[in-house]
């Protein structure tokens, strides 16, 4: 579909960056648009929209194309953002009560890396408290609600960056991923979310879930969107440690329709407990049309991977409560108590456990890769076992083992990535009951990020070109 | 020594009237961990004030995933792996 006959706001990153490079459209005109829209939200996907800031950057964008500068295929792009990644001069809360008026002293590395791209950040998005719950849930902001159905919840934690998204307010954001925070969303509103390789992306100045979990990733409307948003993030950097020098990935021009060679394991773990009838049969669906492009589906055995989510969670716990401990202990009461709740155990879990628990990592990390990755290319599953629950019957405003089994039931398929680091990529793949979306994870080798979203993009196109179901 | 019904007595009576939920308090504690001390492996450096309910489902839930790492140590881990390689078997396939 081309700009002709969409309008603006469903235009992709790749037609509106055309547009605006051609200079048939001007920035602030994008920018302007986007601003009212926001205005206009009606799915609380803002915790500050800032308007003016963002034409000013507009305008700015609209001289330099004047004067022959085009930053690239960002130029003059409305995004915007989770409130968790620090500018410095402005507030940043990570959605809490605690850091409501928390000013950052310096800028996140990869939202410098989409200034100097020359996307317009239009302002901070709504989020779970501190990056905790996989649901949306907001005590302090209100929650983001779902575009689909806003009896459903959002899904988190990066729950304003996906409804913001899907609602066609912004053209792409970045979202944080610590047991499936991008994933989880985006499969609940319709939208491509990668969870890149870990150390692929920089974490400095956003801030910390659990900082050997943390991912930071886009969210966005198509693969190619997707794709030209990792491509600008991606990339070693010094105030980041984990991150390292790797080939940058390079988004192609002519990636390919056909899928012919390649190997997708799809999980035999869809029978099981836990997954629904019509999640299953959607991502079986999906499997069909991958085969249809050349792709060789093999059905690979159920991986356990009970062990890598305790290990993760025990990993995440350890680090929450150490970060979390002075405020915990001044202002407990700041909190929501299902968050503080998921911080508790960590105060009760040995350092030798959690120690333990990261040199365990490389070993399941080797189990996957030659077991259920073995002989494939890529692992294929749901992203969740089932649509976007209701907000009345996932809004835990309690403490305990309720808040646990519903964390663990969210994110028992997305969590385990994280511990492993492998890249995982959640698809768009059908709408279903009450109208809700289901997404497809496919997850790849380390640093196949970008074949996974060429993978996901010749789905996409093939899935537009069939006959809508009746 | 102050005489009993003396104005020294009498703050020392409403000193320790005021102060009396501490002492006992320390009491009971002491009490309690000489009948059921904490086990060292479930010592809690929580911050703030729990319930003694909440104090057991932590125990509880702490206690699983410790479980569950101490139980793939003893099949997985070899004296010389650390934390670090991970990120190294990861790197070793860019």
């Amino acid at each position: 579909m081309t700009e002709r006959s969409l309008a603006l706001e469903q235009w992709s990153i790749l037609t509106l960056s055309r547009a605006i490079r051609e200079r048939r459209i001007t920035c602030q005109t994008v920018t302007a648009a986007a601003i009212e829209r926001a205005k206009r939200d009606t799915t609380n996907s803002f915790i500050a929209l800032n308007a003016e800031q963002a034409i000013r950057n507009a305008v700015r964008l609209d001289k330099e194309l004047a004067n022959g500068r085009c930053r690239g295929s960002l130029h003059g792009v409305p995004l915007a953002h989770k409130d968790m990644f620090y500018r410095q001069g402005d507030i940043s809360t990570g959605g809490s009560q605690i850091r409501k008026e928390w000013v950052a002293q310096s800028t996140a590395t990869v939202i410098a890396r989409l200034d100097e791209a020359g996307a317009v950040d239009l302002g901070r998005l709504n989020m779970s408290e501190f990056a905790a719950g996989p649901t949306g849930h907001n005590r302090t902001f209100g929650n983001a609600l779902n575009v689909h159905n806003n009896l459903h919840v959002a899904g988190g934690s990066s729950s304003g960056s996906a409804v913001a998204v899907a609602g066609k307010i912004v053209y792409g954001t970045l979202g944080s991923d610590t047991g499936g925070s991008i994933r989880i969303p985006a499969a609940f509103n319709g939208l491509f979310g990668l969870k890149p390789t870990y150390g692929t992306v920089s974490r400095s100045g956003a801030m910390a879930r659990s900082w050997s979990l943390d991912h930071i990733g886009p969210l966005a409307r198509s693969a190619v969107d997707c794709a030209l948003i990792y491509a600008h993030i991606a990339g070693e950097d010094p105030r980041d440690s984990t991150t390292f020098r790797a080939p940058i990935p390079q988004l192609s021009d002519d990636w390919p329709t056909r899928l012919d060679g390649i190997r997708i394991g799809l999980t035999a773990d869809m029978e099981s407990e836990g997954i629904s009838e019509e999640v299953a049969r959607s991502v079986k669906e999906a499997a069909a049309v991958l085969r249809s492009l050349g792709a060789e589906i093999l059905a690979i055995p159920s991986h356990d991977f009970s062990t890598a989510f305790n290990i993760a969670e025990t990993i995440v716990k350890c680090e929450a409560a150490a970060m979390h401990g002075p405020w915990m202990a001044e202002r407990p009461l700041d909190y929501a108590p299902h968050v503080r709740s998921r911080i508790e155990a960590g105060f009760f879990i040995p350092a030798t456990a959690y120690i333990d628990a990261l040199r365990l990592r490389q070993g399941l990390l080797e189990d996957f890769l030659v077991t259920s990755l073995r002989g494939v290319d890529f692992y294929l599953g749901p992203t969740t076992g089932k649509v976007a629950p209701l907000i009345s019957e996932s809004d835990l405003d309690d403490s305990g083992p309720a808040v646990i089994a519903l964390v663990s039931k969210l994110t028992r398929l997305t969590r385990p990535f994280n511990l492993l680091g492998l890249p995982a990529l959640s698809v768009p793949c059908a709408v279903r009951s009450n109208g809700l979306p289901v997404g497809f994870q496919l997850v790849g080798r380390p640093f196949d990020d970008m074949r996974l979203i060429s993978v996901a993009n010749a789905y996409e196109a093939a899935r537009l070109q069939a006959p809508a179901a009746p | 020594m102050a005489k009993s019904g003396g104005p020294l007595g009498s703050v020392l009576i409403l000193v320790w009237a005021i102060n009396w939920p501490k002492p006992l308090r320390s009491m009971k504690v002491s009490i309690k961990r000489s009948i059921c001390p904490v086990p060292a492996k479930h010592a809690s450096s929580i911050p703030h004030e729990i319930s003694e309910e909440r104090h057991n489902e932590l125990r509880v839930e702490a206690a699983r995933l410790i479980d569950s790492v101490n139980k793939l140590k003893a099949e997985r881990l070899r004296f010389d792996d650390e934390p670090s390689s991970f990120l190294v078997a990861l790197r070793a396939r860019s």
